[in-house]
């Protein structure tokens, strides 16, 4: 028995590795962002990247559709994109004996993955016409329910500087998204080494190494992970903590915080805990599992009230405060 | 299947190990700890004890109560690891096994039994199998706790076995010091009941005398006693004019009958005497008329003889002297009876009157004057003070003997020494304590009601401080009016959030204020 798991886990880190290799033969540095962006597609949820223009986003999201073998669409959210863009539309289209019919024309949400560029420049309206998309993974037009092909993964990213002409994500999208990833600026060293990969003919190639269907096999391996409920107890303290007044909550957060995280960040926690603890070759989630994941699954979940916003507090210091003053 | 019992029961096992352990180590830990804690307690007293006298019943409880409070401390602390996923936690982390203990005794304990749970469970038990738990663990050794608790128990020791007042020097003038303080304490308490009670100018300017008497330097245990006795005369403590029952006493004694009855009043032993009373009334009738005749010109004599105290006993003895004259036996007993009861009457006020004469205040005085002459006799202060030390020294073992005695005196000793018979064990209705600390506040609320009128008096000059106090309160309109400043906020919103006063990055937050702060709705309403 014990073989069989043996081989079974072995396996996940094998296909784990193959992406994670493929994926830095054309991105250079940003492991972590790397390593949070496979592990939300592997828990099953969404990515929101936030980083200046240029720092390699939309080509890590390209890269990963390439390896994994799953079909690609990439939308490019503006002022001016509306719902429909991004859903489809029913269109009229006349058939061979010439009768006129409406036939639904599915848009880019229609794809494995989804690269929603630049979200935060399209208006509320069309932002949420990717809330039930990613939240249920279906699309409902006019009478007709339209389920999404499996599996289905939202990667937005959004540009932290211009804020002339923007939309904030509203609160329930962006508890949509499993884990909020800051793409840093690239070391020295990164950056000669993204220069000698693109300023040459001979772009790096990537091979693909998963499919689809091994895709949603690793995710049926990591919720087979069992989880004690001390690790999960110190998994929804955390949650607990970042709400203002409640046993948990840190003098910060109470001074700061308008409303805090939902149970989706308890799940985004203790799912990514499990992938975590399998990557270490792992039976077992422990409490430094939930700890290395709390900064990505919480800091976009937390609201500030009126005061936090007045001072620019960074949301990053409160869950670090809320990290380093939680007990295991 | 038998194979992961058995690593569930390792697990199992791994952890009720560890909580044994662990108990153990805490209750070493807290322990030490507690007992330096509790060590200090006995050696500050016994370091007390070398310089004065202390009960005792607090030495005992100096070293019970600490280590009852210890062990309590202790039980309590070791508890915390009661619960085994605290100990497992602690096991775990101690071993540095990252939760795998922690995950792997909840599945062994509450399950569920999965193929990934008996995998983690197995891995767990090779695992732990493996850690040396006593390196993992080892037993605390708080020798610096240790070290502490041995030398305050060492220093307890030898000071216990230091006789009281064996250190002079500065320890002695403190004590001395005390005595002073503790005269003047006492002083006061006197001087405090001499302005509480009621008497004529003559006595309270004597009471002040006397008092001034009191406060010298160099009094003796006799000036002392005889100044007290004196004083306590004056406050209406003095209990029987003993001038006048022996005035009585000797009047009675020529008749032979009632001698005994004669030397019971004059030693003041009124009890005593109702008893004798009592006897005569049974042996009268059978006195002849010569006997009876003798006997009652006796008692008409010691009842000319007597004072106003003791006018209702010389009342009783007038009567019962016209009896014993007549020839009615029944009169005869009967009237001696009521004698009797009379004396009987005489002693339970003299043992009232006694229990509230100035018995606390005496016995402070008297301790205060043993202890200064216990500090003269033990040290050297000085030439100026040479005559008061061989004065008070004297009365060292005088003076607490004073106390002493009378504080375990029973009702005979009062009769024999006015006075400090008065702090012998005798019934009380309040303790004196409690007497003065309600006459000391009913005098301050007293003031405290006088400056409250006199302010009020001050502050309204319409009526007299009574009236004020009966006025009605009366009904004011205390409404503020209302003075809108939506202009102002129209205004400030308008200009905060021009473009070129705020910041881009900060305008939303400005809005956001004014949208917080500002009236709602667009509804202009009337002031």
């Amino acid at each position: 028995m014990t073989t069989a798991l043996d081989t079974q886990i072995e396996s996940f880190k094998q296909q784990f590795s193959n992406i994670k290799q493929q994926v830095a033969r054309r991105i250079v540095g940003n492991d972590e962002v790397i390593d949070g962006t496979l592990t939300a597609l592997l828990a099953g949820g969404h990515v929101l990247l936030e980083g200046i223009p240029g720092l390699g986003k939309t080509q890590l999201v390209h890269t990963i559709a390439d390896v994994l073998h799953l079909q690609f669409a990439r939308i490019q959210f503006t002022p001016d994109l509306m719902p429909a863009d991004i859903i489809g539309t029913n269109v009229v289209q006349e058939t061979a004996t010439g009768e006129k019919v409406l036939d639904f024309q599915p848009g880019p949400i229609f794809a494995n993955i989804v690269l929603a560029d630049e979200i935060n420049r399209a208006t509320p309206k069309t932002q949420s016409a990717l809330l039930e998309a990613m939240q249920e993974k279906s699309v409902s037009v006019g009478r007709r329910t339209f389920t999404l092909d499996q599996p289905f993964f939202v990667l937005a990213t959004q540009n932290p500087l211009e804020m002339e002409g923007t939309y904030p994500l509203p609160e329930a999208q962006l508890d949509r998204f499993l884990f909020k990833l800051k793409v840093s600026y690239p070391t020295e060293e990164a950056l000669h080494e993204i220069l000698e990969r693109t300023t040459r003919n001979d772009i790096p190639e990537v091979g693909r190494v998963v499919d689809g269907a091994q895709l949603l096999d690793m995710r049926r391996t990591v919720r087979d992970v069992p989880i004690a409920k001390p690790v999960q107890s110190y998994a929804i303290r955390l949650v607990l903590a970042t709400h203002p007044k409640s046993a948990h909550a840190t003098p910060m957060v109470d001074k700061y915080v308008r409303y805090g995280a939902s149970p989706r960040a308890a799940q985004a926690l203790v799912v990514g805990g499990k992938i975590r603890a399998l990557l270490n070759n792992r039976l077992h989630v422990a409490a430094e599992d939930i700890r290395a994941l709390a900064m990505p699954a919480l800091r976009h979940r937390v609201l500030l009230n009126f005061e936090g916003e007045a001072e620019q507090v960074d949301t990053d210091r409160i869950v670090a405060d809320i990290i380093e003053k939680t007990p295991e | 299947m038998a194979e992961q019992t058995h690593a569930s029961d390792v697990v199992l096992e791994a952890v009720r190990q560890g909580q044994r352990r662990l108990r153990r180590h805490a209750l070493v830990v807290e322990l030490s700890r507690g007992a330096v804690v509790a060590a200090v307690v006995p050696a500050v007293l016994a370091a007390v004890r070398v310089v004065r006298p202390v009960p005792s019943l607090v030495i005992v409880a100096a070293f019970v109560l600490p280590a009852v409070l210890l062990a309590l401390w202790a039980s309590a602390r070791v508890g915390r690891y009661a619960v085994a996923e605290r100990a497992a936690r602690r096991m775990d982390a101690d071993a540095a096994l990252n939760d795998e203990l922690v995950s792997a005794h909840w599945f062994a304990a509450h399950g569920p039994r999965t193929d990934w749970t008996r995998a983690q469970i197995d891995r767990a038990a090779a695992r732990i199998a493996g850690v040396d738990w006593q390196a993992a663990q080892p037993a605390p050794r708080p020798r610096r706790a240790w070290v502490a608790s041995a030398v305050l128990v060492g220093v307890t020791m030898v000071l216990l076995f230091v006789p009281t007042g064996s250190i002079s020097g500065p320890a002695l003038l403190g004590a001395r010091e005390g005595a002073d303080a503790k005269k003047a304490d006492a002083i006061e308490m006197i001087e405090a009941r001499i302005d509480a009670t009621e008497m004529s100018e003559a006595d309270r300017v004597r009471a002040e005398a006397i008092l001034e008497e009191l406060r010298r330097e160099g009094l003796t245990s006799e000036e002392a006693k005889a100044l007290l006795a004196e004083l306590e005369k004056l406050l209406g403590g003095q209990p029987l004019d003993a001038d006048a029952l022996a005035e009585m006493a000797d009047a009675l004694d020529v008749a032979p009958s009632i001698k005994d009855l004669a030397e019971a009043l004059r030693n003041q032993q009124l009890a005593e005497a109702a008893r004798q009373a009592r006897e005569l009334a049974e042996k009268a009738p059978g006195l002849d008329q010569r006997e009876r005749e003798q006997l009652a010109d006796a008692m008409d004599k010691a009842a000319d003889r007597s004072q106003k105290s003791l006018e209702d006993l010389a009342n009783d003895m007038r009567e019962a002297a016209e009896k014993l004259r007549g020839d009615d036996a029944a009169e005869m007993q009967k009237s001696l009876e009521k004698m009797a009861d009379g004396l009987d009457q005489l002693a339970r006020d003299a043992d009232q009157s006694a229990a509230d004469g100035l018995q606390e205040e005496t016995q402070a005085l008297e301790e205060a004057l043993g202890e200064q002459g216990q500090a003269a006799e033990q040290g050297d202060p000085g030439e100026s003070n040479r005559q008061s030390s061989q004065s008070t020294g004297n009365m060292q073992g005088e003076g607490e003997g004073m106390a002493r005695e009378s504080a375990s005196t029973p009702n005979q000793s009062m009769a024999q020494m006015p006075g400090l018979g008065q702090m012998s064990g005798a019934p009380q209705m309040l303790p004196p304590q409690q007497q003065q600390a309600l006459v000391d506040g009913k005098r301050r609320i007293e003031v405290a009601l006088k400056e409250e009128m006199v302010r009020a008096h001050d502050e309204a000059s319409d009526g007299t401080p009574e009236e004020l106090v009966d006025r009605k309160t009366e009904r004011v309109d205390s409404s503020v009016q209302y003075r809108r400043v939506d202009g102002t906020q129209d205004y400030d919103r308008a200009s905060a959030q021009q473009e070129g006063a705020v910041p881009e990055s900060l305008r939303e937050v400005v809005r956001k204020y004014f949208t917080a702060h500002g009236p709602r709705g667009n509804k202009k309403q009337d002031p």
